[in-house]
C-alpha cells in the first residue's frame, strides 16, 4: 500500500488591535510577575510555563496532568489537581480581576462512565466552583472557557495585593468494566488589560 | 522554572546550554525586535519579516527528555524529534494508552503593519491499524488566549501498515497596529490516538514535526510611535 500523504489548509486570523479606553493603566503597566503550580497533576518538571512577550497572557502546557478508571487501573489514578498561582504586577492606585480562563484537553470516557474537570478562581476567598461534566460515552477533544461572571468579579484588595490563585482538578468515575480517560493538554490565562482584566480605580468607598 | 536554551551567537554560532532537568523550550537571544533593519548579519532573522523567537513544548507524547529540536538560523523553521510519541490500543492496554499529545507554543513575531504568514507543518509517523480499528493524527491550533480553536484531522482505517506523511498549512492574516512588534504564540496542541475494540491491536506514532514560515510583504507600514 502506498504511502500515506495528505494536505490540509486551514486559515486562522491574528488580530491584536488595542482599543483606547480611558480610565484604566496604559498599555504595558499590569504585567505578568510569574506563574507559580503545585499538585499531583503538575509536579516538577512536567509542566512548561510561557508568558507573552507583553505580559498580558499566559499559557501552560502538561506532561502528565491525566486521570484514568477502569478494570485494573489503580483507584489513585481517578483524580489530580493542579493549584496555579498568578502573580501579576499592577500600577499604584489599580486594581483588577481576571475573568476569563481556558482549558484544553482530551476526554475518553466509556457509557457508564463519567468524567469531570473542575476550577475555581480567587484572590483570597473561594469563589464558586466551575464545573464541565463528560458523560459517556464521549470520545473527543474540548475546550472549556471558566470565566467569572460580571457580579463575581473577584476584585484584588487595593491596600492589600494578593496574587490570584487557580485551583484545577480533574476525576473520571467507572463502574462495572467501563473505562475513562481525562486529560488537561493546556491552561490559558488572558488579562483584561486589553481583553478580560477588569479595573477600577481604588476610590474613597472602599475602606 | 529551567529551560534547555537554544543560544544563538551572532547569526554565527549554535550553542547548547548545559542540559537542564525539565527542559522543553529553546529560544533565541537577543531580542530580534530592537535589531536595526540595516543589520549586515547575513543569516540572521529579518527583524521586518515573521519570525519565529522561541519554541516550548509538553505533552503526554514529549515528556522532558524525550524530544530533540532544532531552529534555522534565520528563524524561519524548526523540526522536533520524537524518542516516544507512540500511542496503542488493544486487548489489555490502558486507555491513557491510546492516546498521547504533544503541544507545542510557537512563539512568533509579527512585524507591525498588515502582514500575510503562510505556515506549513509537516507531520510524519507510522501507522498500524488492525481491521475494524482506527488510528487518527490531529492537530488544533489557537493563538493563545483566544477561544477560537482550529482542528485538522486525518484518519487509518484499518488495516493499514505504512509510513504517513501529513502537510498541514495555515494563512496567518496578522493586523496589528500598536504596539510595533506584537508577539502572541500560536499554539499546536499535536496528538496521535486510537480507537479498538474486542481483540483489534492499533498502533500509532509520530515521529517528526517540521514547521516552517513563509511572509508576504505588508502591503502598508504604519510608523511605530
Amino acid at each position: 500500500m502506498a504511502t500515506m500523504s495528505v494536505i490540509r489548509m486551514l486559515q486562522l486570523t491574528l488580530f491584536l488591535g488595542l482599543s483606547a479606553q480611558a480610565d484604566r493603566p496604559k498599555p504595558g503597566e499590569v504585567r505578568l510577575n510569574k506563574i507559580s503550580y503545585a499538585g499531583s497533576g503538575c509536579p516538577l518538571g512536567s509542566v512548561v510555563d510561557i508568558i507573552s512577550d507583553d505580559e498580558n497572557t499566559f499559557t501552560l502546557l502538561f506532561d502528565q496532568y491525566t486521570v484514568e478508571a477502569g478494570p485494573n487501573v489503580e483507584v489513585k489514578r481517578a483524580k489530580k489537581e493542579c493549584r496555579i498561582i498568578a502573580d501579576l504586577r499592577i500600577p499604584p492606585g489599580w486594581s483588577y480581576t481576571v475573568a476569563q480562563v481556558d482549558f484544553r484537553g482530551f476526554a475518553n470516557i466509556e457509557k457508564g462512565a463519567v468524567g469531570e474537570q473542575r476550577s475555581n478562581l480567587y484572590f483570597k476567598d473561594r469563589g464558586p466552583v466551575l464545573k464541565s461534566e463528560f458523560t459517556g460515552p464521549f470520545v473527543n477533544d474540548y475546550m472549556v472557557r471558566n470565566s467569572v461572571g460580571k457580579e463575581d468579579h473577584p476584585w484584588q484588595n487595593c491596600k492589600k495585593p494578593l496574587p490570584l490563585t487557580i485551583d484545577t482538578a480533574i476525576i473520571v468515575r467507572s463502574g462495572g468494566k467501563s473505562r475513562a480517560l481525562l486529560t488537561v493538554d493546556s491552561t490559558d490565562g488572558r488579562l483584561k488589560q486589553h481583553y478580560r482584566l477588569r479595573f477600577r480605580r481604588c476610590g474613597k468607598q472602599e475602606e | 522554572m529551567k529551560k534547555r536554551a537554544l543560544t544563538w551567537l551572532g547569526g554565527a554560532a549554535i550553542a547548547f546550554a548545559p542540559a537542564v532537568s525539565s527542559a522543553h523550550s529553546f529560544e533565541l537571544f537577543p531580542d530580534l525586535s530592537e535589531m536595526s533593519a540595516e543589520s549586515s548579519l547575513a543569516s540572521s532573522p529579518d527583524p521586518r519579516e515573521v519570525h519565529i523567537k522561541s519554541i516550548s513544548y509538553a505533552g503526554t507524547g514529549c515528556p522532558a527528555g524525550t524530544v530533540a529540536n532544532v531552529l534555522s538560523d534565520d528563524a524561519k523553521a524548526f523540526t522536533l524529534l520524537f524518542d516516544s510519541y507512540v500511542a496503542e490500543g488493544g486487548p489489555g492496554i490502558p486507555l491513557s494508552a491510546g492516546r498521547k499529545n504533544c503541544q507545542i507554543a510557537v512563539d512568533m513575531k509579527f512585524p507591525q503593519g498588515w502582514s500575510f504568514t503562510i505556515f506549513q507543518v509537516d507531520y510524519r509517523g507510522y501507522a498500524n491499524v488492525d481491521f475494524g480499528a482506527v488510528g487518527t493524527q490531529k492537530t488544533s491550533y489557537y493563538f493563545a488566549g483566544q477561544p477560537k480553536t482550529a482542528s485538522m484531522q486525518s484518519n487509518f482505517r484499518g488495516p493499514y501498515t505504512n509510513d504517513y506523511r501529513i502537510r498541514d498549512s495555515l494563512g496567518l492574516a496578522a493586523t496589528v497596529w500598536s504596539p510595533c512588534g506584537v508577539n502572541r504564540a500560536l499554539n499546536l496542541n499535536t496528538q496521535v490516538r486510537v480507537i479498538t475494540s474486542g481483540r483489534q491491536q492499533a498502533l500509532m506514532t509520530l515521529d517528526s514535526v517540521d514547521g516552517q514560515l513563509t511572509h508576504q510583504y505588508g502591503l502598508q507600514w504604519q510608523r511605530c510611535r
